[in-house]
């Protein structure tokens, strides 16, 4: 079910009229309803069999970790990932397992957002801090027709605070339902206009390098990125706007990338809520426990760089199945610790207040955002095409 | 005497609705749906 369709307008249609104006249990059964047809236009039957599998398993998880220690939550949290990996499909699985224990019709769409939304089900339960986990909410949160697919990754906490009317999802009033109405408007304008007129001029998986300069072939890939953010972040407008107006707002997910200063801004602009996940669940456990052993005393730079390289392989293995991936993530890793060192020398070596200064100067400003569009730019490389692609086109750049 | 409206909250309506209206034509007159690669990714 694409968004620019009649199905999904109908199904919007509906959940935006009927949940507001629905009390109590018939409330979560049309929505559960709504959230089902979503989920099966993306999925076979197999795989809304092991859709429904995993969510199942999820709540048990959850339920069983509260309260049980950290045995527990490691052996939960393992079961999870285990599962997640092999409906995946991951390359490395391919190879691990034999041929009969590999089944393409088990990978199911939206399935890395349900895992971290899944897993942080477990861990804010496991933590105490999830509040009420009820098992028609929980479903509901998961499906959430609005985040299913691509995201945003909403937490429980605040799907739950809509669900039960404790906080709004939009300004009351004439205005604020109509810029919902633009909100979708626009996205979708991003997602079905600009984004499809930048994929004519992009780089894509197989294409023939020979035919391009490599002027061309640089700005290909400039416009993968701004393809990307168009095709993404008015996906995100389109779910935003339907969930206002529906009466669950999902978090925010851009805020401008293209203007980041380094990269460590660029993740704080761009997919926001998965590196709000990262730093909760990846990168600051890790940093915090690295931080703890008598090896991180005196050292300043090596803990954060493991915590980074760790949290960026994790967001790499989790945007794709390929080791295309993994170098997405790691090249990520390179530019964060690369960045963080620099900051590191310069503070060291101009003080804190003059490396400040110097940081907020127009010129030096200006070329902090043209330094950080281009590395992010290079890292897509690896997002839109596979290794033999990388190479092929490494070859014609270095050749020409 | 009666203070003159002011006339920005229906300005910015209007301005709302222009703008609405115009991202609908935009829609109507240019949407494709060829590529989605990142429906493919996730």
């Amino acid at each position: 079910m694409k968004l620019l369709s009649l199905e999904f307008a109908g199904l919007a249609l509906a959940a935006c009229v009927l949940l507001p104006v629905l009390k109590g249990p018939l409330r979560g059964v049309v929505f559960l309803v709504l959230n089902a047809a979503f989920a099966a236009s993306f999925l076979t039957p197999v795989g809304q069999v092991s859709t429904g599998a995993f969510l199942l398993l999820g709540y048990g998880v959850a339920r069983g970790v509260r309260g049980g220690g950290t045995r527990r939550v490691v052996a939960g949290v393992a079961l999870l990932t285990a599962t997640f990996v092999y409906l995946r499909g991951y390359d490395l699985v391919r190879l691990a397992l034999p041929a009969g224990f590999v089944h393409d019709v088990l990978a199911t769409a939206g399935l890395s957002f349900l895992f971290f939304k899944i897993l942080h089900v477990v861990l804010d339960n496991a933590a105490g801090t999830l509040g009420e986990l009820r098992p028609g909410i929980y479903v509901n949160y998961c499906l959430n027709f609005t985040t299913f697919l691509m995201g945003p990754i909403q937490r429980y906490q605040d799907f739950h605070e809509q669900w039960t009317g404790r906080r709004g999802s939009i300004e009351p009033g004439f205005e604020g339902h109509l810029g919902a109405v633009a909100r979708i408007a626009r996205g979708l304008v991003k997602k079905y206009v600009l984004a499809e007129f930048l994929a004519y001029e992009t780089l894509y998986p197989g294409m023939d390098f020979g035919a391009f300069t490599v002027p061309q072939l640089v700005v290909k890939m400039y416009v993968f990125y701004a393809y990307l953010y168009c095709d993404f972040s008015g996906y995100c407008d389109v779910v935003i706007g339907t969930g206002s107006l529906m009466g669950i707002r999902p978090p925010e997910n851009f805020r401008f990338p293209f203007l980041s200063r380094n990269v460590a801004e660029y993740w704080l602009r761009v997919h926001r809520t998965l590196t709000a996940w990262l730093t909760d669940y990846v990168f600051n456990p890790v940093y915090a426990a690295l931080l703890r052993t008598g090896w991180a005393r005196g050292r300043t730079l090596a803990p954060l760089a493991i915590a980074l390289v760790l949290t960026m392989l994790v967001s790499g293995v989790w945007h794709g199945t390929t080791l295309a991936f993994v170098c997405f993530g790691l090249l990520h890793a390179v530019f964060l610790v690369s960045h963080r060192a620099y900051e590191h020398l310069m503070k060291g070596a101009m003080g804190v207040k003059r490396f400040r200064a110097f940081s907020a100067n127009r010129a030096v400003h200006a070329a902090a955002v043209l330094v950080t569009w281009n590395v992010t730019s290079v890292a897509y490389v690896f997002f839109v095409l596979g290794m033999d692609d990388v190479a092929r086109l490494t070859r014609r750049i270095v050749g020409a | 005497m009666p203070e003159p409206m002011d006339p920005s909250p229906r300005l910015r309506l209007i301005a709302k609705l222009c703008w609405l209206a115009f991202l609908v034509a935009v829609l109507v007159i240019f949407a494709k749906d060829e590529h989605d690669f990142v429906y493919r990714i996730f």
